[in-house]
């Protein structure tokens, strides 16, 4: 996932020879039924769980059952629809940067959360910290990191280059192994944008946390749609911007 | 009940087949348009299903013509000096047979025969005392065409080893009818017949544990790069498959063996023994009819070999497809040294099963043999 690369130090005016480790990143070519889909920049690791994430949260395809095969090569990934000729257009327009890859939002179109999860919050601080338990982060600093929960414990941590592909890439896991998406919360180590909303909220995850901020953008989808956002989740605090009814004892302190 | 000719195939396959022929038809691993990406892709996933099916997670999984190309490509692909030995045995098909003789009779290879029981099953002690330090290969089949015996080629693996010879298996009428593993089998070289299981005629495999054989053909697809006087050939199955594979029957392949798993080949195997445990005590107790091979019991296939006194074995078939449409196969089954040993001069008639048959088609097989028997 990284490799070690040479570059040139500066330390109080002082220059020197050194290497360090930078995360790998590829190109990655998604073709869908012989018609190029979309390429995504990422890190080469749980392709096929990347790969039905992305597909799944572009709407592209509604569910694994309806892939009949992926063939896996070094930069692309051809996937065949059990229906071959069905035509699969992703309506993808790039917003911002960050993973590059967005696709168009209508809230309109958007499903709302429909889920009774109530997370405790020791669970959100267990969550967060198990999900920034990253070797790979600690050696490159250079990763993103999404961990995908349920109130039972971990049920996958994925890394790569981009949140956003991180994030495909626990909701493919959760797709191929049947987890039930209503009961689970994600944590990210990146910030919390419309497009991590759009992912959660066609996954049907019902709450999302991050280690850092948000955007007003995804505050108001979530807040629409019934997501929870807490941003800034630290050992001993965090903000709540939307439906904090999600968190167990989040009825706010009356002044005194 | 001639499935050990060719098999029916199930509309799963046509359909896959039509699919192929009249929406995404293309030729495969070599253009970029998005039909010849479809098509070469599902073609990909056929070997792999046909792979997986055998149990074989190396090795090189090839398509070919039928068994008899693919145990003639390991004929032609091994390289061969004169006084290697080759061992094979009495029981085999022609097509595991004439590839050996003739490389007996070209490069002056030894070729060693091991004879079978009257019923087809092996002394294993034979194999041990033929397969020596010089013997390069043993072919074997894993079931008869004639008589139904199944081979222990797990065993006979277990010499090839021991003499570091090579073992090829005839699995053309194993493979369609029994669970086959490759691993279990213990065999570097497996041959059997798409046609047989299910899917369409002109589909054959050849299965090899390493792509240690020189290609039969070369050609279109085969390559990875060709200068003025030089070619590179590439890897996977492509190196073997020279030219346009039948793209459409292959992935028809893919479906029969779809069809096959979904219904398990566990079951595909007891449902052919119950009717065949039937079939072989029915036929017995006809007054003058002999039945070749092992009794009923796990060790063989719904292949059933019998004569009716005083009648030719044409004549048999002939009546019971006149007299009640039950077709089967006459003759020699193209294995005349087998007809020779077993004292069947004439040949026999030959019943054979697959899914598809049920107990009624077997009562009436036995019925019509009855009468015939007493015609005579």
């Amino acid at each position: 996932m990284y490799r070690v690369v040479r570059c040139t130090r500066e330390k109080s005016g002082i220059f020197t020879e050194s290497e360090h480790e930078v995360v790998l990143e590829v190109p990655l070519t998604i073709s869908v039924n012989g018609r190029h889909a979309l390429t995504v920049m990422t890190s080469p690791v749980m392709v096929r769980e990347l790969v039905i994430g992305i597909l799944y949260t572009e709407r592209i395809i509604h569910g694994p059952d309806e892939i009949e095969s992926i063939q896996v090569e070094p930069d692309r990934v051809s996937v065949l629809t059990k229906n071959p000729f069905k035509i699969l257009i992703s309506k993808k327009t790039v917003l911002s940067g960050c993973g590059g890859s967005s696709s168009f939002l209508d809230v309109a179109k958007l499903p709302e959360i429909t889920s009774d999860l109530v997370v405790d919050v020791a669970d959100i601080r267990t969550g967060m910290k198990q999900t920034l338990q990253s070797d790979l982060h600690a050696k490159t600093g250079g990763v993103h990191i999404v961990g995908l929960f349920s109130p039972g414990g971990v049920v996958c941590i994925a890394e790569d280059i981009g949140r956003h592909n991180a994030l495909d890439r626990v909701i493919g896991y959760g797709l191929l192994n049947n987890i039930s998406f209503s009961n689970t919360f994600a944590v990210s180590s990146g910030r919390v944008s419309s497009e991590m909303i759009r992912k959660c909220l066609i996954a049907g995850i019902p709450v999302i946390v991050s280690r850092s901020a948000t955007t007003s953008l995804a505050v108001e989808i979530a807040g629409k749609t019934g997501l929870t956002i807490i941003g800034f989740a630290r050992s001993d605090q965090m903000n709540i911007y939307t439906h904090p009814e999600r968190v167990r004892g989040s009825a706010v302190q009356p002044d005194t | 009940m001639d499935s050990a000719a060719t098999s029916l195939s199930p509309i799963t396959v046509i359909k896959a087949m039509d699919e192929y022929e009249l929406r995404y038809r293309a030729n495969v691993g070599r253009g970029v348009h998005r039909l010849a990406l479809v098509a070469t892709q599902k073609y990909a996933d056929a070997h792999k299903k046909i792979a997986s099916f055998i149990g074989a997670t190396e090795g090189q999984t090839v398509i070919t013509k039928n068994t008899t190309e693919a145990i003639n490509i390991v004929a032609c692909g091994m390289e061969w000096h004169k006084g290697d030995r080759i061992v094979t045995t009495t029981l085999e098909h022609h097509s595991n047979y004439l590839p050996w003789v003739r490389l007996h009779e070209k490069h002056g290879i030894n070729l060693s025969v091991v004879p079978p029981g009257p019923d087809g099953t092996f002394d294993l002690s034979l194999f041990e005392d033929t397969i020596d330090d010089a013997t390069k290969l043993v072919a074997v089949s894993h079931a008869s065409n004639v008589l139904g015996s199944v081979t222990p080629v797990n065993k006979i693996a277990a010499l090839c080893r021991a003499h570091d010879s090579r073992l090829l298996v005839d699995g053309a009428q194993s493979v369609p009818h029994i669970p086959v593993d490759v691993k279990k089998a213990g065999c570097d070289y497996l041959c059997f017949s798409g046609h047989k299981m299910l899917g369409p005629s002109g589909t054959g495999v050849l299965w090899m544990k390493s792509p240690d054989l020189s290609p039969l053909l070369v050609g279109g697809g085969m390559i990875s790069d060709v200068t003025a006087d030089h070619y590179t050939e590439s890897g996977g199955y492509m190196r073997y498959e020279a030219g346009t594979p039948p793209v459409g029957s292959c992935i028809g392949l893919g479906k029969a063996v779809d069809y096959l798993e979904g219904i398990g080949m566990d079951r595909v195997m007891n449902h052919e023994q119950a009717l065949t445990t039937r079939m072989i005590d029915g036929l017995s107790s006809v007054k003058g009819v002999t039945v070749y091979g092992p009794p009923p019991g796990k060790n063989r296939i719904g292949v059933v070999s019998f004569t009716v006194k005083d009648l030719h074995p044409h004549e048999v078939a002939h009546i019971l497809d006149e007299a009640a449409g039950i077709m089967v196969r006459s003759g020699e089954h193209c294995c005349i040294p087998l007809m020779h040993h077993i004292g069947a001069d004439n040949g026999t008639v030959r019943a054979s099963l697959h899914l598809y048959n049920n107990a009624d088609d077997v009562e009436q097989l036995i019925v019509t043999v009855e009468e015939i028997s007493r015609m005579v």
